[in-house]
């Protein structure tokens, strides 16, 4: 029998133990029935608007291309009706705005079909960018989304997102991959308008929503500011979070089950069967493997929402593997803090007094979030990512909020931290092999300390 | 016979507290070697230290004939003495999970032979929140010895068991050392160990007062004693040539004889000095022997230890 037999005989039990009782059940059931919920009710509600007629504008900076936006965007009407399909593009109807030459009277412009948005005359304005055809030009900014409401799904989902698609698609040639599979040919409005019914995935890269052009105090006309870091934020800070809610849910129940084990007088048994490292380390295993089922079920369904809603944004195609690590590596670091906590102690109310360190080494990096998520690349947050037990979260969020984050920063983050596990779970070890069998008082800190020198 | 262990001088303190001090102990392979002694004596953590869930202050552990205690060696099962299962586990699912840990790869077959053996047939289903104490103590025990150990460690197996499944648990123990398994036991039924045990060792205090086989304890320590109602039982001890100790048991008296007293010659002149309604004789038992070792009395508490 070898060590790594005996870990998995250890892990498997705990993994079975965690997930075949009714409350992981419940729980697992609940979360994707909040998160369905979450998804469907503003739907819902949204049913429950008064269906009216809305009028948006384009302005189009290029020499032609709302004409073919416009002819898309019937088209996909057409098919709708065609096919009674309920759609919120049904009930938009788009004009042609003027466009200017130059940047100062094009301001003056988006003023006035601001005032008519705040009047309520108008529901948004696009603005076509006047790069929006170039080839050689940036793929971002091609539609700028002029909005009063921060996030109005109907006109993001119906129109902002499929007319950003429909320009970048106006683009011909090998370069632009969605042309390329269509060998070189343009797509035609009803493709056009198949594929977008299917989603407009990708194409909030190619869009920029920002508030209405307001006047400052001195009564100069000032574009609006991006509102794009609202949506962006739902992102890190949904991953952040849940990466927090399943180590407080793996994790912590580690330091109930060892209580338990003692209080049952489990773990002399226990320890009669396998070392005290071997049980730590099936614990751990066992956790994480419980883990990784909650975050994958969570981040599937949240994936599967997000795409559908067009709630990722411009998400790099990797974070949910860095995602998976980070909650592994998170799991561990904190998961055996637990455990040696739940080792040390006799009884809950101890336990509570001495976890409480753990729970804040665990919580303080959520007060850094915002700041972090606001500014994911700056030094700030650069320190604060690459102090390990800060890593997984901030880290995280970074990867999120910022797309293009240099590759050593997440790589240097993941060694730290894999660094910081090794030494917890030494820690961890020591605590658990001593505190393991003992009854009563829990030990001082003290006590705890010289573990680590020697076995009581 | 070799030695399946081997305390060279161990000892070990708790605080200020001295648990065992200057043992030595050999337990011969194919033995059922039985540990006795009152609460505190140290035999919980004389066991402890030979399964290696404690480590002595000095001296030396050899088990295997490898030094250091057994660890969690699949060579040896351990029953402690605070023992417990997962509540929520079935018994067929935390047996397996203990046959498991201990090397077996399809351990159902063993399970379901063992839950037969000890009268828990039709248990495996149940849960072990859903067992009466005896029940879960013998569940306990197949926990332990599932896997066949060359040494199995059991402290104190028969306590809260009922005389029918103490004695399905003495046959049990026996089987398993006829099939090759050394056994250490710590009891506090003299009986039981009188009964079961091939060999003895007693400690108190955390020292050693007795070590060796039944039959050398019982010639060594053995001795005729004699049992009297005297027809007043108020009359005090009227003193008599052989008798080296007597004690008074409720109505009776409770002698021991010198080693080469002859009971009738004893009983004989007692009647002279003092008129009897009854008489035994017989020989000092374990238990004798163990009250006059360790020097308590009948009826104090012998039980749970360090």
């Amino acid at each position: 029998m070898t060590m790594l037999s005996r870990i998995m005989v250890i892990a498997r039990r705990e993994f079975l133990a965690a997930v075949a009782n009714k409350a992981f059940v419940i729980s697992l059931l609940v979360m994707p029935l909040i998160m369905g919920l979450g998804a469907w009710l503003p739907g819902a509600a949204g049913n429950l608007k008064t269906k009216r007629e809305r009028t948006v504008a384009i302005i189009d900076r290029t020499p032609g291309a709302a004409t073919r936006a416009r002819e898309t965007l019937e088209s996909v009407q057409s098919n709708n009706r065609e096919e009674d399909i309920a759609d919120p593009l049904e009930l938009i109807r788009v004009e042609d705005a003027p466009s200017a030459p130059d940047d100062q009277a094009q301001l003056a412009i988006k003023y006035e079909l601001a005032e008519r948005v705040r009047q309520g005359n108008l529901a948004a304005f696009f603005e076509i960018g006047r790069d929006a055809l170039d080839e050689k030009a940036n793929d971002t900014d091609i539609v700028t989304y002029y909005s009063g409401t921060a996030f109005d799904k109907d006109m993001m989902t119906a129109v902002a997102a499929r007319l950003a698609a429909i320009v970048q698609l106006q683009k011909s040639g090998p370069s632009n991959p969605l042309l390329w599979t269509r060998a070189n040919r343009r797509y035609t409005p009803v493709e056009l308008a198949r594929m977008l019914r299917a989603g407009t995935k990708g194409q909030s890269r190619w869009l920029v929503q920002r508030d209405l052009p307001q006047r400052d105090a001195s009564g100069v006309v000032m574009d609006g500011t991006p509102v794009e870091s609202t949506l962006r934020a739902l992102v890190p800070i949904f991953a952040v979070l849940l990466l927090f809610l399943v180590v407080m849910v793996g994790a912590m129940p580690q330091l109930h089950g060892v209580l338990e084990e003692k209080t049952n007088r489990i773990g002399e048994v226990l320890l009669g069967s396998a070392s005290p490292f071997e049980i730590l380390t099936g614990k751990l295993l066992g956790m994480s493997l419980t883990g990784l089922l909650l975050s994958s079920i969570y981040l599937g369904g949240a994936l599967f929402m997000g795409s559908r809603h067009g709630l990722l944004g411009d998400m790099r195609a990797d974070l949910p593997l860095w995602f998976l690590l980070f909650q592994v590596l998170a799991l561990l670091m904190f998961g055996s803090m637990f455990i040696a906590v739940g080792s040390a102690c006799s009884d809950m109310k101890q336990a509570q007094t001495m976890v409480t360190p753990v729970t804040l080494a665990a919580s303080i990096p959520m007060m850094f979030m915002l700041p972090v998520i606001e500014d994911p690349t700056g030094s700030v947050a650069r320190t604060l990512s690459l102090i390990p037990p800060a890593t997984p979260m901030l880290m995280l969020a970074r990867l999120a909020a910022a797309p293009r984050l240099p590759w050593w920063e997440p790589v240097l983050g993941t060694i730290l931290v894999l660094i910081s596990v090794a030494g917890a779970l030494w820690v961890a070890a020591r605590i658990f092999r001593n505190g393991y069998l003992r009854q009563g008082q829990a030990p001082s800190f003290s006590t705890m300390l010289s573990w680590l020198r020697r076995d009581d | 016979m070799n030695s399946i262990v081997r305390l060279r001088d161990v000892s070990r303190s708790f605080g200020t507290k001295v648990a065992v001090s200057s043992l030595d102990l050999d337990v011969m392979t194919g033995s059922i070697h039985g540990f006795l002694g009152p609460n505190g004596s140290g035999k919980t953590t004389t066991l402890r230290i030979i399964t290696g869930l404690m480590q002595p202050d000095t001296g030396t552990v050899e088990v295997f004939g490898k030094a250091g205690g057994a660890g969690a060696s699949p060579a040896m099962g351990y029953l402690p003495e605070e023992r417990g299962l997962y509540r929520g586990m079935t018994v067929l699912g935390i047996l397996e999970f203990f046959a498991r840990l201990k090397g077996m790869t399809n351990p159902r077959r063993a399970v379901l032979d063992w839950l037969d053996r000890l009268d828990l047939a039709g248990a495996g289903p149940l849960r072990v929140e859903a067992l009466s104490k005896g029940m879960a103590q013998r569940v306990q025990f197949i926990a332990a010895v599932i896997h066949s150990p060359k040494l199995a460690v059991l402290d104190e197996p028969f306590s809260g068991l009922d005389p029918v499944h103490a004695g399905q648990l003495m046959r049990a123990v026996r089987e398993l050392r006829d099939a090759g398994t050394t056994i250490i036991l710590s009891t506090h039924d003299l009986t039981v160990a009188q009964r079961l045990c091939t060999h003895l060792f007693m400690i108190h205090h955390g020292r050693k007062v007795l070590d060796g086989s039944l039959e050398d304890t019982l010639a060594r320590h053995g001795c005729a004693t004699v049992r009297i109602t005297p027809r007043d039982i108020a009359a005090p001890w009227p003193g008599c040539n052989g008798v080296a100790n007597a004690a008074r048991d409720g109505a009776d008296w409770e002698l021991r004889l010198e080693p080469d007293a002859d009971a009738n010659s004893v009983v004989q002149e007692l009647m002279r000095q003092l008129p009897l309604t009854a008489f035994t004789s017989g020989t000092a038992s374990l238990s004798d022997i163990f009250f006059r070792l360790v020097g308590v009395r009948e009826g104090e508490s012998v039980g749970q230890g360090t």
